[in-house]
Formats: C-alpha cells, sequence, structure tokens
C-alpha cells in the first residue's frame, strides 16, 4: 500500500470525442500518469447522460461531433453541474471558437495535434483546485 | 480482342459490331444503357445530374438525365436503332458519403435524384427498364457488350454481377 | 450572378494557389507533428479540371483509395477532400499506431478507420484556421466522413457539385509527401461557387 499517494492519482476523467482513435490516444496518455478515465463518450448527447451518471472530476471536450456538439454539451452540463471542469481539446482553434468554449464555462482549449505533455498540463491545472 | 470504349461523365456513345462501352468508377452519377437487341448496337450515356435547367446558356445536355436520356435515344435511332425495340439498363446513383453530418445534405443524395430523373424520363420516353443496379454507398465500373445486351458490374468489397 | 471559374485571371489563380500555400502548410505542419516526421509540401497546384479528367487526378477512376470527406460553412463554404492510396494508406497507419501493419485498405477495423478520419479532421481544422487567420474569413467543418473506393467514384461528388454550374470543377490540391514518397496525401480544397469570389476579394491587396 502506497504511503501518501498522489491526490492526482484518483482524479476521474471522462473523455469526449467523435474518434475512437483520439478518445484511445487520450486515454493512453491519461492512464499512464495514474488519472482514472472512467467514461467515454463519442457525442455530446452521450457526454451529457453520462456526466449525470458517472459525475468525472475533470471532462475533456471535442467540439466537432453528431448530435450535439461539445460547445452546446458544455453548456448543457454546465446547467446540470454548475461547478463542472470542463477542457475542450479540438482541431478547430479559431478565436471564436476558443472565445465561445469559454464562454459556455470550459477552462481551458487543447489544439489538435497535441504533445502528451500540453494535455497534462491542462489536466493537471483544471483538476488541482 | 474486343474493342472498348470508354463514356465518362457527360459522355454519351454508341457502339455495334461485338464493341464493349465501358464506365469506371460510377458514383453518384448514373449511366443509362440503351439496347436495340435485333440490330445490337448499345448506347450508353453517363449522367450526373437530375434536370436541365434550360435557363443557363448552353448547358452539356449530357449532363442531365432528361436532356441525356432524350439525346440518346435520337443518336440510337440515327444508327439505325428501332426505337420500340429499345430497352434500358440502368447503374450507379450511389451515395458516397453518409450525410447525416454534412452542411452539403443535398449534394451528397444527388445519387438518388438522379435515379428517379432517370426512371422518369425513360417512362415518359416508352422505353422499359429491365434491369436496374443502382443506389447503395459504393463505387461501380461497368461494361455493356453489343453482343449479347449484357451488363457485367464490377465493385470494391463486394461480388461482380451481370444483368 | 455566377462565377465563372473558367475564365480566372492569372492572378486569381495565383491567390488560389496562395490560398493553398497557407491551409496546407498548416495542415503539414500538424501532421507532422501527429506522425513526429517531416512532412513536406509540394507547391500547391490550382486544377480546373475538365469532367472527363477529374479522374486522373489520382491515378485513374479505378484506383482505390481512402477519401475523407469533409464540408465547411460560415463566411465561406465548400469541400475539403481527403485522399490517400493504399501504399500511404499503410505507411501513415504505422505511423499513427506505432506498428506495423498490412491490413487490407479495404479491411480497415474501426480504430484504424477513426485514426484517419482524425487525421483529416485535424488537417481540415488547421487549414481552415490558417485561412482565417490569413483572410479573416470565417469557417467551421462538419464530422468527416470516410469512404474507401474507386477514385472516380469519390470524386464524383465535388465533379458533380461543380457540374450545375459549369464544365470544370476548381481544385486546389496540395500534395503532401514523407519525402520518401510512401505517404502520398492529396489535400483538395475545393471552394463553393458563391466562395470563389469571397475568397478572391479577401486576398485583394491593400483590402
Amino acid at each position: 500500500m502506497n504511503v501518501g499517494v498522489c491526490r492526482q492519482m484518483s482524479k476521474k476523467i471522462m473523455i469526449v470525442d467523435d474518434a475512437l482513435f483520439m478518445r484511445m490516444m487520450i486515454r493512453n496518455i491519461l492512464t499512464k500518469n495514474g488519472y482514472d478515465v472512467i467514461a467515454e463518450a463519442e457525442n455530446g448527447a452521450v457526454a451529457v447522460e453520462k456526466y449525470k451518471n458517472t459525475n468525472p472530476d475533470l471532462v475533456i471536450m471535442d467540439i466537432t461531433m453528431p448530435e450535439v456538439d461539445g460547445i452546446e454539451a458544455v453548456r448543457m452540463i454546465k446547467k446540470i453541474d454548475k461547478e463542472a471542469k470542463i477542457i475542450m481539446c479540438s482541431a478547430m482553434g479559431q478565436r471564436e471558437m476558443v472565445f465561445e468554449s469559454l464562454q459556455a464555462g470550459a477552462r481551458d482549449f487543447i489544439l489538435k495535434p497535441f504533445q502528451a505533455e500540453r494535455v497534462l498540463d491542462a489536466v493537471k491545472k483544471a483538476t488541482s483546485y | 480482342m474486343k474493342s472498348t470504349t470508354r463514356v465518362g461523365m457527360a459522355e454519351l456513345r454508341i457502339v455495334k459490331n461485338n464493341e464493349i462501352l465501358v464506365s469506371m468508377g460510377i458514383g453518384s452519377c448514373v449511366v443509362v444503357a440503351l439496347y436495340d437487341g435485333v440490330e445490337k448496337i448499345a448506347g450508353l450515356v453517363h449522367i450526373m445530374l437530375p434536370y436541365c435547367n434550360r435557363a443557363r446558356d448552353n448547358p452539356n445536355p449530357l449532363k442531365f438525365a432528361d436532356t441525356g436520356i432524350e439525346e440518346l435515344i435520337r443518336q440510337m435511332v440515327d444508327a439505325g436503332a428501332d426505337r420500340r425495340r429499345l430497352v434500358a439498363k440502368i447503374a450507379g446513383g450511389a451515395q458516397m458519403f453518409s450525410s447525416l453530418n454534412s452542411f452539403n445534405k443535398e449534394i451528397l443524395a444527388i445519387g438518388d435524384r438522379n435515379v428517379e430523373a432517370v426512371i422518369r424520363t425513360l417512362d415518359e420516353n416508352g422505353i422499359r427498364i429491365i434491369a436496374q443496379e443502382t443506389g447503395g454507398n459504393f463505387g461501380r465500373s461497368i461494361e455493356f457488350h453489343s453482343d449479347s445486351g449484357i451488363m457485367f458490374i464490377r465493385t470494391v468489397g463486394h461480388e461482380s454481377k451481370q444483368i | 450572378m455566377s462565377f465563372d471559374v473558367e475564365n480566372l485571371s492569372v492572378i486569381d489563380l495565383d491567390k488560389f494557389k496562395e490560398i493553398g500555400n497557407i491551409g496546407a502548410g498548416n495542415a503539414a505542419t500538424s501532421l507532422s507533428k501527429l506522425l513526429n516526421k517531416r512532412i513536406n509540401m509540394n507547391v500547391p497546384e490550382v486544377k480546373l479540371i475538365n469532367l472527363e479528367n477529374a479522374v486522373d487526378i489520382i491515378g485513374g477512376a479505378e484506383t482505390l483509395v481512402a477519401g475523407v470527406y469533409v464540408d465547411f460553412k460560415g463566411d465561406i463554404q465548400g469541400t475539403i477532400l481527403y485522399l490517400l492510396d493504399s501504399t500511404s494508406l499503410s505507411k501513415l497507419l504505422e505511423l499513427l499506431m506505432n506498428k506495423e501493419t498490412d491490413t487490407q485498405i479495404s479491411e480497415l477495423n474501426d480504430i484504424e478507420a477513426s485514426a484517419i478520419i482524425e487525421v483529416a479532421n485535424i488537417m481540415s481544422g488547421s487549414y481552415l484556421m490558417a485561412l482565417s487567420s490569413f483572410t479573416g474569413l470565417k469557417a467551421v467543418h462538419s464530422v468527416p466522413n470516410l469512404s474507401i473506393d474507386m477514385a472516380g467514384a469519390i470524386l464524383s461528388v465535388p465533379v458533380i457539385e461543380y457540374g450545375a454550374y459549369g464544365d470544370k470543377t476548381l481544385f486546389i490540391e496540395s500534395q503532401l509527401t514523407d519525402g520518401t514518397e510512401q505517404i502520398n496525401n492529396y489535400f483538395f480544397l475545393i471552394p463553393g461557387i458563391t466562395t470563389c469570389p469571397v475568397l478572391l476579394k479577401a486576398l485583394e491587396v491593400g483590402t
């Protein structure tokens, strides 16, 4: 039994992206660094449902997805839980997109393609308070 | 060795004497083959769009189902075919990409509209469709043989067919 | 007022080429980061392709290719088509998944298909972002769609769209390679007919 296990190690994260490949990639980065991926969703609608059921500490959210897009999903989740911590991760990095995401309630914006360090930095920052 | 003639988008060709008409990589377009089984004259038009909007200047009539088919009939008769004997075989009109998440659903679904326009135009011209291989979400290559009137269809990932 | 794609001036062609440069340059950088490999971009070519020649772009109507279709809308609208032949697809997948693969192009599994789609997604985002920075014209892109089929069938989609207006299709083609000629992917931007004049205007000197 590890004494003094870092509290970060038990943070529960949900990954939302319509690309299986991307979910896998992010999951690998997170689990290799001690995070617990408790749920995955392939679109905004599923994300909202799973958020309600699993109550993650953090959500990593893509924007371009079928059914309900990421920014809309952020708004919906924030309505359910105004303390919800969400960071965007998208290929669409135009200023307006970033702005709209932050306005909707996201805390950070990771632009694809990203390096693992960028994801880890963003996750650490978002879950540290 | 039978000679083959390619029929590309918005083109029309007529052959006899055992020659073969070929169209490759047909996606949302529709190829319309007309055949006079007695004279063994085969014609093919490769259309892209349903109806000709005559308001535009000089559009190529072969692009459109209505004007393309009418032109094919005209040329077949000129070549010696008996209009009353003509029968049709059609292929193509696929939807290559799902339009579920697209902003451009209309264009992606053009295959279906092309097929409808072809069926309607042939009907209006009293020509019976005796075989049809249309729709789906995959491309097709076809060969239409003037000696037998058979259309051979090849696809990726599905079995070859004869209609 | 229908934009006449068939009578573009030399300056117009140059402007479209510049769009290809800017957009694909950024897309190439993104691809490079994804693959951890240097990706070069050949000078973009602006092609006004006749209907009958469209299928020759990537080697013939029956060449088996992976095609990802993305459309975009906003200040500008149109289509992006990302095409790869079999060899390039295998090599790309190897680099993305970090392992050898002998998967046939027509038998991609879910993860492999998803990987290619995501590459197109990322590159499209980069392309449009670069365009936006340069021209001020904003656009968002759709969820991408993959089709693995004959090149002719896949290319029929944008060609038909332009076919409604004229006899040529405008393709802004960028060929990205890894220098060893194993990865040859084609990134086509096909601007909507109403978008062509908008793009040209945005590149007017002094605007």
